[in-house]
This record gives structure tokens, C-alpha cells and sequence, in this order.
């Protein structure tokens, strides 16, 4: 690939970038996070287009149109999301799309040859993977093994590995190294993609360097140190201005602690303070955003803590509420049993218990045969006095009172409307049945029911817990501006007031209603602070541009008057303008005393704004490094390697 | 808005350009066709379409279908479905009659409303909160409904009502003042009640945003959940509102009173405006489809288009209501 060159709206993507490789070597493509990296293998595969620069295959130049082309030449590229059909068989999915045909007007699939020739290709990796087993009840690693198996179906010549490790454990890296080695003898070429520098001595030959779009040069790897490669790939040219100036940290705003999702992050802790920006880098895939949204309680943690000191001072803890104890549940079944025959008493007149046939026995499962079996005597029994109120309104105290010493949280409120809405739900299942007098179905419903629907709160409470949602999160003042504010910042269908003002629709309440011009004004103050392009107010969020789109939540946010924000790549594909406003609206919180959080993927971004850097590799925090004494050399170390 | 200040105004004469054809088009729609049915009406292919004996009962029918039709709209914006309004309108309207029968006419009135509201409230919490499939849970709730609801009568119509409670039962549904029809006012009252809870409350933002985009309302800190589980419980009292109304109409009921009415509101709905995605449209909305498809349908019958052809035209005209609105989606 010679000068390689590539712009899209905004990005120049690649920068006369030559790129060569050889039969039966491993090429390894270095780069920080849109480096160009993927530009250039989409190029070579054809969903891209190069403006300018040409392709030489077998030092004839091609020209790769689309997919199927590069296929066609001998190009495969395994991503690092697998595409495999998951239903499948092993040899199915090999030969997906071009299976070979038996001769004849049917065209039917030779599935014979198709089974044969996918165990010559296993066995041509040496790997055992049972060829008619489907896909789905595979490892990662041996679906990996499928792809490339995939790749070699094809008669590929150049393979190109797209972080091949990121999912694979130890043993199983092994394994797909084995097998990298033994294609390399086939003579394929193989351009692999990785962020974990120490592969590269492991199994490189010759490494690339691109950086910001540039070629930094191709070196033997037995020629190369890790620290020399990693100064290559860093020194993007810090030519944005950012007006960062020093300010005072007051106390602690938020203290994550512990914070684990499996298989995603472990362990992760941090500090936030208020007054202070806290840029949080790492690779893409680190698992940068989905810490974001377990502290702000969009997604469930297996444990940990996230722990706001604001001006309540009230801690609220990611964890587990007590059970609803089994003796409640008792209690309730029992309780709502005991209500039963109040409701008879207070219904006497619908509901008649002596117009069932005593003669014969009450049949099974019905109210009778409840009353006789469970409660030992029938129902005419039960005291047509003030005593079953008594018993059971006691019961029922002790229930409330019960939850309110489990759940402190509860407030009185709460244990009133639960006391209430659970003698409503009993009343109204008891008018219903009493239409149908003497209909025993219908009352084996009623007394089955009444407890299913106290087995069922039962269960729901004893799965219920205390979450940490984005609810209560955002009561204590935490604003996320996610990612992908498109789909999860911003309703797109609605104006640009309501999304302004959908974080804090409280805000506008006057005399009972929402007083809409207070929200006029309210939001034409946002827009005009934060130079929102609009239209005007009722304009539809997707009529804006991303930086405005990006404004909008930011602008939300302020309405709300959060004090902790988390910028998730906040200035991704927004314009310079934006990109400015941002900037300097964020530093304007910190100033104004908002604890900030910034993710970004951008090293300049994140240097030039932080007061503190986070640094995260592979679902854990590796470091906590000051302003002063940050480099971009740095931060990629404990960004890329294991220490 | 200020950033905008300087460009030139619009010009004067630009009604049309600053129409909103997306809320209003119907109207407009609407209007020329009750000119049209006029024109037919004095060319004689039309009879006694505009005039006021019929324009009494329609308004009186499409009053009462107003009701679900709101209900089925407050369930359509958090981009819900809600199939069970018929048969939970047949069940609604057989406990109502038998409670009319054993315990009087308020009590008879507030148990039919009360099992409607119930059945909304357990939809909404299989949506909602155990966040089951819309779909799936209302068109269980449908056969449960119809089930109880035939199951209760045995197929009877109850009809036994007093000599008195058909004179008041009838004095709400069938009164007219200068021949508008006093179901009208009801449901104008409730048309304000809901336009005001959709527009100026926090719980109709909190609608709008979670039909729109429910993750980033679950983001900006609203109870997705509990916003849809009130949207099926209005659509519940909605359809019990509407089964008094109809009892109050004619004083007779039986397991099959709203057999398929949901697909009524359904229609009505969507013809509206108020789209399946959620987010988009209202009340007002709701209001204009309801006329639209009561006059349209009355019209068809006096111009003498029989059950089976009107019901292929609901059919387009659905079709032709999704198709524009999923053209506006793309612009």
C-alpha cells in the first residue's frame, strides 16, 4: 500500500501512509486510539476508498471496490466482534455464503464436501474442533479458531487479526498463537492488530507505527525496544489551546470503592473531588464507559460501592436490602387469610357461606375446605364480633412496623400507602369473587390467588434490591453525558425543551402546573449561555448537529444544576466550535465548584484538561497520575502494558 | 432563539408554509370531508348526513369512543400496545349491569369502573414493572377478559334494570341540549383533564420522554416502569368510563358488548397521528382521529357501502396513516 490517503468530513484519517508485507510474515500495526489503524484495513478491504495512494498486490496494482472483491483477492479480516451464525455447524459456517454445489438443475449443497474439506482445514491448523458441533457451544477461542479457519477456506494470502486477544485468556492466547505461527509457515501474510505491546516480541516480525493518521515508520521487532515503540506511537502535536488554569479542590464529591462487574471492570477506586477535573483515559474497551454507567447506576454491579457526600450528606450504598424475611411472608398469608372472613362478615350479605351444600364434603381447594382443613372449622364459625378486625389489623401492624425496623428507609408514607393499597387489592378481589356466589371455581381463585399474590410480592421483594439508580443518583446531583448521546442522552423525536428540561421536569411546577413560560425562559437562558444553533426551543432534537446535540445534554445537565458530571467523549465528531464550548463550559463548572469527570480517548484532550488522570487498562484502574507529571509516554505505558 | 434574531422575518403572507400540517393535517382532512359528504348530501347520493338528528348521534358515538381512544393514546406514547380494551370493556360493562342489579346504581357504576382500573393496573405492572412484552401481556389480558366476561353472563344480556335506574342511567347518556349530545360535555371535560396532564404535569413529560427515547428517560432519572404502568391504568379507567357510557346509552349488556373494539380505538389512534414508536403525538391527536373515523364510517353507511367494504376502508385508511407518518419520520 503506497500513500494511502484518506480524509473524512472533518478528520484527515490517513496521511500518505505506505504499508507493506511480506508472504509468510507477521506484521504488527501499532497506534494509539484513532491512529488510523482501522482506516487502513478497511482500505485494504474494501469498504473504504482511498482519495489517493494505490494498492499493489503481488506488485500488480489493484483496485478494491468493495468487500466481496477483497475476498476475492485473498483479503479476509477478522474483526473483533466474531460474525459467526451462532446456530450453525462448525463446517457450515466455514462455507457460509459459498457452499459447493452438486452438479445439476437443483444447485443442492454438497454437504459431504463441505464437512471434508472443513477437517482438512483443522486439520491444516492442527486444531481439534469438532467440525459438525454448532458454533454456539464453542469457547471464544475456538470460534476464533472457526474465523480463521474461515479466513483459510477462502485460500486467503492476507489475514488481518483485529485485536485477536482482547477476549482470550492466557492459555487460550497460546493456542491462537500456535496457530498464527503455523499459518506463517503456510506463507500467508498476516497484519495483526494489537494494544498489547508485549505480543509484540512474542509474535511479530516487523512492526508499524501509524500516529495520528502519519506513518511513523516499520521496523524489525528484534531491533526494537517497547519504549522506543511507544515514544513512536505518542507526541501527537499538542496544537489545540486549552484554557486550563489552576483551581482550588474543595472535599470529596464521590468515592467509588470496590466497584466489580465481572468479566467487565474489577476493582475500580477513585476519588472525585469537588472543584476538580479528573480525565479518565484508556484504550477503547478498557471499560471506561461502562464504569461511567454503573456510577451513575445505569447498569447492575455485582459488587462495591459508589458513595455521593453532597449536601445532604446522606450516604446511599450500592448493596443489598435485608430480605423480606420468610416470617413476613407468614405473617402476610396469614393476615390476608384472617381478612378473608372479615370481608364475609362486611359482606355478609353477598357472600354466604350456608348456601354451599354442607352434606356433601367441601370440595377440594375450596374456601370451605380451606377454613376446615387449614384454619380447622368452617367458616360460619369465625366470630361475628369486633375480633377479626382486631387480629387482623394487629397482624397487619405488626407487618408495618416489621418492614419499617427491616428497611429504615421506608418512609411512613410508604408503610401507610403499602398498609392501604394491600387491604384495597384485598377488597376489591373479594367484591369481584362475591359476584360469583356459589361458584367454586371461582373461589378456589380467590383464596389460591390471595396467596400467589403474596407469594409473588414475597418473591419480587425478596429479588428487590436497593439499587443505585440513575434515579437516586441524579437526587444527588451525578449527571452523565454518555457516549452515545444520540440514543441514551437525548430523545430525538422530542424539542429541544423538553430534553432540556427532562432531567429536572420538577423545576417547572407552579401553582400544580407546568408553568410554560417560566420553561421559555428558563431554556432560552441555556441556549443562549451555551450558544445552542437553533431554530428556536420547539425545533426536534434531530434536526440539530452532533456539537449542538452534544450542548443540548450538557445543557440538561445544567438545568439540573448537577454538581458531579461524567463527560463521556464528550467531544466526539462535534466541531471545533463545539468542541471549544465544551471545553470551556467545563472548566466553568470546575470553577463554579462541580467535581468533573472526563473520559476521553483523545491524549491531548485528556492532557490538556485534566487536574488528575486516571488511566485504565483492561477493566482496572492501573493509575492515578498528577497534571504535572503526566506525558502522553506515560499514560500509554499504563494504558497498553501489564506491570 | 437569539442566535437566530438576525435573520430576516418571514414573510407576511405565509400562513400556509407556517401550518403545522403534522399536528393539524387530519383537520384539515377532516373539514374537506364533511364538504365532500355535503356536496354528495345535495347531489343527492347522500341521505340526511348534515343534519342534526344524525350529527347528534355521531358526535354522542364518537364522544363515547373518545374515551378509549385517549386511553388507547396515553398507552401508545410510552410505545405500548393495549389489545384487552374490548373485552375488558364487554367485562367492565356485565359487572357494572349485575352490580346496577344487586347493590344499586353507584355501587353497581363504581365496581364496573373499579375492575377496569384493575385490569389496567395489572397490564401496567406486567409491562411495567415484570416488563413483559405489550403485545403479549394485553392480548393474554384480552382472552381473560372475554373469557370472565362471557363465563359471568353465560351469554345472557342483562337488561333487568328498575324503571328508575333505566331514567337515570339514560337521562346521562341520552340527554341533548339543542341537539348536542350531553355525552360531548363529558367528554370534552376529560379531553381538558387529559390535555393538561399530558401537556402541563410532570408525569405527561415524563410520558412523552420515556415513549421517545426510554433509556435516556431511565438516564435523566425517570421511573420508565412506573410511567408506563399509569398509562395502562388510565387506558383501564378510560375503558370503564366508556362502558358506563355505553350502559348509559342503552340500558342492556352482555359478554360481548366491546367484542374488537380495541382495533376501533386502534384505528382512530393511529389514524390520529399518535404513532407505534412512541413519543409522537396526543390528545388532540386522539380527539381529531376519533371525529375523522366516526363521521367517515357514519358517511360510508348513508352512502350505502355495506360492513364488509367499510372495513376495507379503515384497512387503507390505516395504511395510508402509517405510511405518512413513517414518511415524516425519515425527512
Amino acid at each position: 500500500m503506497l500513500k494511502i490517503d484518506k480524509s473524512f468530513p472533518g478528520v484527515h484519517a490517513l496521511k500518505e501512509v505506505d504499508f507493506d508485507l511480506a508472504e509468510g510474515e507477521v506484521h504488527i500495526l501499532l497506534g494509539e486510539n484513532g491512529a488510523g489503524k482501522s482506516t487502513l484495513i478497511k482500505i485494504l478491504a474494501g469498504i473504504y476508498h482511498a482519495d489517493s495512494g494505490q494498492i499493489e498486490i503481488s506488485e500488480t496494482p489493484t483496485v478494491i471496490p468493495d468487500a466481496r472483491t477483497g475476498r476475492d483477492l485473498g483479503i479476509s479480516v477478522i474483526y473483533q466482534e466474531l460474525n459467526l451464525v451462532p446456530d450453525l455447524s462448525v463446517a457450515k459456517n466455514i462455507f457460509l455464503g459459498r457452499e459447493p454445489v452438486l452438479p445439476g438443475v437443483m444447485r443442492r449443497v454438497d454437504w459431504a464436501r463441505v464437512e471434508q474439506e472443513s477437517r482438512a482445514i483443522m486439520e491444516r491448523l492442527d486444531v481439534r474442533i469438532d467440525v459438525n458441533a454448532p458454533v454456539r457451544s464453542l469457547s471464544v477461542a475456538d470460534q476464533q479458531m472457526v474465523e480463521i479457519a474461515r479466513a483459510l477456506a477462502f485460500d486467503c494470502k492476507i489475514l488481518v487479526m483485529d485485536e485477536p486477544t482482547s477476549s482470550l485468556s492466557g492459555h487460550e492466547i497460546e493456542e491462537l498463537f500456535k496457530a498464527v505461527t503455523r499459518l506463517r509457515e503456510h506463507g500467508v501474510g498476516i497484519i495483526y492488530i494489537s494494544h498489547r505491546l508485549e505480543e509484540v516480541h512474542e509474535i511479530g516480525d516487523r512492526v508499524t507505527v501509524l500516529r495520528d493518521g502519519e506513518y511513523m515508520g516499520t521496523w524489525d521487532v528484534k531491533d526494537v525496544e517497547l519504549d522506543f515503540l511507544i515514544t513512536q506511537m505518542v507526541g501527537r502535536t499538542l496544537d489545540e489551546k486549552f484554557p486550563w488554569t489552576p483551581r482550588q479542590h474543595g472535599e470529596v464529591a464521590l468515592r467509588v470503592r470496590g466497584l466489580t462487574r465481572n468479566g467487565v471492570f474489577e476493582d475500580i477506586n477513585f476519588d472525585l473531588h469537588y472543584g476538580e477535573i479528573v480525565g479518565l483515559s484508556g484504550l477503547v474497551g478498557a471499560g471506561r464507559t461502562e464504569v461511567a454507567r454503573a456510577v451513575m447506576g445505569a447498569d447492575t454491579v455485582d459488587s462495591g460501592t459508589v458513595e455521593m457526600t453532597n449536601a445532604t450528606k446522606e450516604k446511599e450504598e450500592i448493596q443489598k436490602l435485608p430480605h423480606y424475611p420468610l416470617w413476613m411472608a407468614l405473617v402476610d398469608v396469614v393476615v390476608f387469610m384472617l381478612a378473608l372472613p372479615l370481608f364475609t362478615v362486611i359482606f355478609q350479605g353477598i357472600y354466604d357461606p350456608f348456601t354451599l351444600n354442607m352434606n356433601s364434603p367441601p370440595p377440594l381447594f375450596s374456601a370451605n375446605w380451606f377454613y376446615e382443613w387449614i384454619l380447622g372449622g368452617p367458616l360460619y364459625n369465625i366470630p361475628n364480633g369486633p375480633t377479626p378486625y382486631i387480629v387482623a389489623a394487629g397482624l397487619a401492624l405488626i407487618r408495618q412496623v416489621g418492614l419499617w425496623f427491616l428497611e429504615r428507609q421506608y418512609s411512613w408514607r410508604t408503610l401507610v400507602i403499602d398498609f392501604a393499597s394491600w387491604y384495597a387489592l384485598a377488597i376489591g378481589a373479594m367484591v369481584i369473587t362475591s359476584l360469583f356466589t356459589q361458584n367454586f371455581v371461582l373461589e378456589w381463585v380467590m383464596i389460591w390467588g390471595g396467596i400467589a399474590m403474596v407469594a409473588i410480592r414475597f418473591l419480587t421483594i425478596l429479588t428487590h434490591e436497593r439499587k443505585w439508580t440513575p434515579t437516586l443518583a441524579i437526587r444527588r446531583g451525578l449527571g452523565l453525558l454518555p457516549e452515545d448521546r444520540k440514543t441514551q442522552g437525548l430523545t430525538q423525536v422530542l424539542s429541544v425543551a423538553y430534553n432540556t428540561t427532562s432531567a429536572n421536569i420538577r423545576r417547572l411546577i407552579k401553582r400544580w402546573l407546568l408553568n410554560l413560560t417560566m420553561e421559555k425562559d428558563l431554556v432560552d437562558e441555556h441556549i443562549n449561555q451555551l450558544k445552542i444553533m437553533t431554530p428556536d426551543q420547539e425545533t426536534q432534537i434531530r434536526f440539530l448537529s452532533g456539537g449542538n446535540q452534544q450542548k443540548v445534554v450538557l445543557a440538561k445537565w445544567l438545568f439540573r444544576r448537577a454538581n458531579v458530571l461524567i463527560f463521556d467523549e464528550p467531544t466526539r465528531g462535534i466541531d471545533v466550535g463545539a468542541k471549544f464550548e465544551v471545553h470551556s463550559q467545563m472548566l466553568q463548572l470546575a470553577e463554579d465548584g462541580a467535581a468533573v469527570m472526563m473520559i476521553s480517548s483523545e491524549l491531548p484532550e485528556i492532557l490538556g484538561m485534566s487536574d488528575r488522570i486516571l488511566v485504565m487498562r483492561e477493566g482496572r484502574l492501573t493509575a492515578d497520575i498528577d497534571r504535572n507529571e503526566a506525558t502522553q509516554e506515560g499514560i500509554l505505558r499504563y494504558a497498553m502494558t501489564a506491570d | 432563539m437569539a442566535n437566530v434574531a438576525e435573520a430576516p422575518a418571514r414573510p407576511s403572507a405565509s400562513f400556509l408554509a407556517n401550518f403545522n400540517y403534522e399536528k393539524y393535517g387530519l383537520l384539515v382532512v377532516f373539514i374537506m370531508m364533511m364538504i365532500i359528504f355535503y356536496i354528495l348530501q345535495l347531489m343527492g347520493y347522500v341521505n340526511n348526513f348534515i343534519e342534526a338528528h344524525n350529527l347528534t348521534n355521531q358526535l354522542r358515538n364518537a364522544s363515547i369512543l373518545f374515551f378509549i381512544v385517549a386511553g388507547q393514546s396515553m398507552v401508545l406514547l410510552v410505545s405500548g400496545i393495549d389489545l384487552s380494551q374490548g373485552s375488558l370493556l364487554s367485562l367492565s360493562s356485565v359487572v357494572m349491569a349485575q352490580g346496577i342489579l344487586d347493590f344499586g346504581l353507584a355501587v353497581g357504576v363504581l365496581m364496573g369502573i373499579g375492575m377496569a382500573t384493575m385490569f389496567g393496573f395489572i397490564n401496567g405492572y406486567l409491562v411495567g414493572r415484570v416488563k413483559i412484552q405489550p403485545f403479549i401481556v394485553t392480548l393474554s389480558m384480552l382472552f381473560i377478559c372475554a373469557g370472565i366476561a362471557l363465563v359471568f353472563t353465560g351469554g345472557r344480556t342483562i337488561h333487568q334494570f328498575t324503571g328508575e335506574q333505566k331514567d337515570i342511567l339514560q337521562a346521562i347518556g341520552l340527554t341533548d341540549f339543542f341537539h348536542i349530545p350531553g355525552t360531548l360535555f363529558i367528554a370534552i371535560f376529560f379531553f381538558i383533564i387529559l390535555y393538561l396532564l399530558t401537556k402541563r404535569t410532570v408525569l405527561g413529560r415524563a410520558i412523552y420522554l420515556t415513549g421517545g427515547n426510554e433509556e435516556a428517560a431511565r438516564l435523566s432519572g425517570i421511573d420508565t416502569g412506573k410511567v408506563k404502568l399509569i398509562c395502562y391504568l388510565i387506558s383501564g379507567i378510560c375503558v370503564g368510563i366508556t362502558s358506563f357510557l355505553y350502559l348509559a346509552r342503552l340500558p342492556a349488556t352482555n359478554g360481548l358488548a366491546g367484542f374488537q373494539l380495541e382495533f376501533q380505538s386502534l384505528a382512530a389512534t393511529v389514524v390520529g397521528g399518535t404513532t407505534f414508536h412512541g413519543g409522537e403525538g396526543g390528545v388532540t391527536q386522539a380527539a381529531i382521529g376519533t371525529l375523522f373515523l366516526t363521521f367517515l364510517l357514519n358517511g360510508l353507511i348513508l352512502l350505502g357501502v355495506g360492513t364488509f367494504a367499510r372495513e376495507v376502508v379503515v384497512g387503507v385508511l390505516l395504511i395510508t396513516a402509517v405510511v405518512l407518518s413513517s414518511r415524516k419520520r425519515r425527512e
